[in-house]
């Protein structure tokens, strides 16, 4: 099968950072809003991965991890996966939920059904802040789903992004996006599944193919 | 795809949507293991065919064959085909673990292979350990205990 990542150019991979610098901007933006207090993102790295490197973003695939996957419909199919693991997952929701002590072993049974939600919420507005960043680069429309929200092990959940690569192409896109209030700095995975026709039109509507 | 003779264990981590078929001879104490990822190559022509469920189960029979296994001796334990994402959703993406479940009982069925044990579906994920001394599988989950089988 045709790789069709290998082939990214320098202004594609430009392209991209834009994507996730404007992404992660509106992110910032609407989750500063609900808090009423400054959240910072930024999207560190931008990587094309190749679906045998998947597995090692996490660590260990045994390793616990909260995950939501969202659908696309619309100009561009596919899916998006936001990973988080345990300790972020429980301080991204303590921001959100207004959880002020600290707790320093977090396991899967810390996270209650409010952080579970309020981490639903963060894949919504990442998600959502995504798309529309590459709205307005590229023109394309897409409509996200509501998220699929799971914890389990990293390597259960990153099949699942295996499997969409094996069907379409052998790459995923990925944004290592940072969330930052105050001191705390938590890093997420989120990695942007496109299907093959529609990377090619995202790539040819951003005038970069 | 992996092979192993006693007393080595064999082992794959983390299965989601994805199977873990497991075949194993007890006369040679010999045995394998496949990380099935989609059911069907779809006919298309197949770089890695262990991926595949048609295509990567045939492919350790035979290999097995070769080091002396015979059909009858076989038995194929099969684990993972969970649905990690809890959706109403008509995506395919949503059924693969299903899917890729049933084509595994199918193609064992179709190699004429026993299909003693099988812990499929749910929405949890599995690591599962195949001892190659007894052809004990061990399935690991986080949250939904350990089971041998």
């Amino acid at each position: 099968m045709q790789n069709i990542f290998e082939s990214l150019t320098p202004a594609q991979i430009d392209a991209m950072r834009e994507i996730g610098n404007i992404g992660a901007g509106n992110a910032a933006t609407a989750l500063s809003g609900i808090l009423g207090k400054t959240v910072e993102m930024t999207v560190p790295e931008i990587r094309v991965i190749p679906l045998s490197g998947v597995q090692d973003i996490l660590g260990s695939p045994e390793n616990p991890v909260v995950g939501g996957m969202v659908d696309l419909t619309g100009d561009m199919t596919g899916q998006v996966m936001l990973i988080l693991g345990i300790r972020e997952a429980y301080t991204v929701a303590s921001l959100l939920c207004g959880r002020s002590e600290q707790n320093d072993s977090v396991g899967i049974s810390d996270l209650t059904e409010l952080d579970i939600s309020a981490l639903e919420e963060v894949t919504n507005i990442l998600c959502g802040s995504y798309l529309s960043a590459i709205s307005s680069l590229s023109g394309l429309n897409t409509t996200p789903s509501v998220p699929y929200m799971c914890i389990d092990m990293a390597g259960a959940m990153l099949s699942i992004i295996a499997v969409e690569c094996g069907k379409t192409n052998d790459c995923a896109l990925f944004f290592e996006t940072c969330f930052s209030e105050a001191e705390d700095a938590m890093a997420c995975h989120f990695f942007l599944l496109p299907d093959r026709e529609s990377y090619k039109r995202l790539m040819a509507s951003l005038g970069v193919s | 795809m992996k092979v192993a003779k006693c007393p080595d264990t064999i082992t794959t981590i983390g299965l989601g949507s994805c199977v873990g078929v497991t075949l194993y001879d007890p006369r040679l104490q010999m045995g394998g293991l496949l990380h099935v990822l989609l059911p069907s190559s779809g006919g298309e022509p197949v770089s890695v065919a262990a991926k595949y469920a048609d295509s990567g189960i045939p492919e350790l029979v035979n290999r097995l064959l070769r080091m002396g296994c015979s059909r009858n001796s076989l038995v194929a334990k099969i684990a993972g085909g969970a649905n990690m994402f809890h959706s109403t959703g008509k995506s395919d993406i949503f059924r693969i673990g299903e899917r890729n479940a049933e084509t595994c009982a199918r193609v064992l069925a179709e190699q004429k292979i026993r299909l003693a044990f099988r812990d499929t579906g749910g929405n949890y994920g599995r690591t599962i350990e195949l001892d190659t001394g007894t052809g004990r599988l061990l399935i690991k989950t986080i949250g939904h205990g350990i089971r041998y089988a």
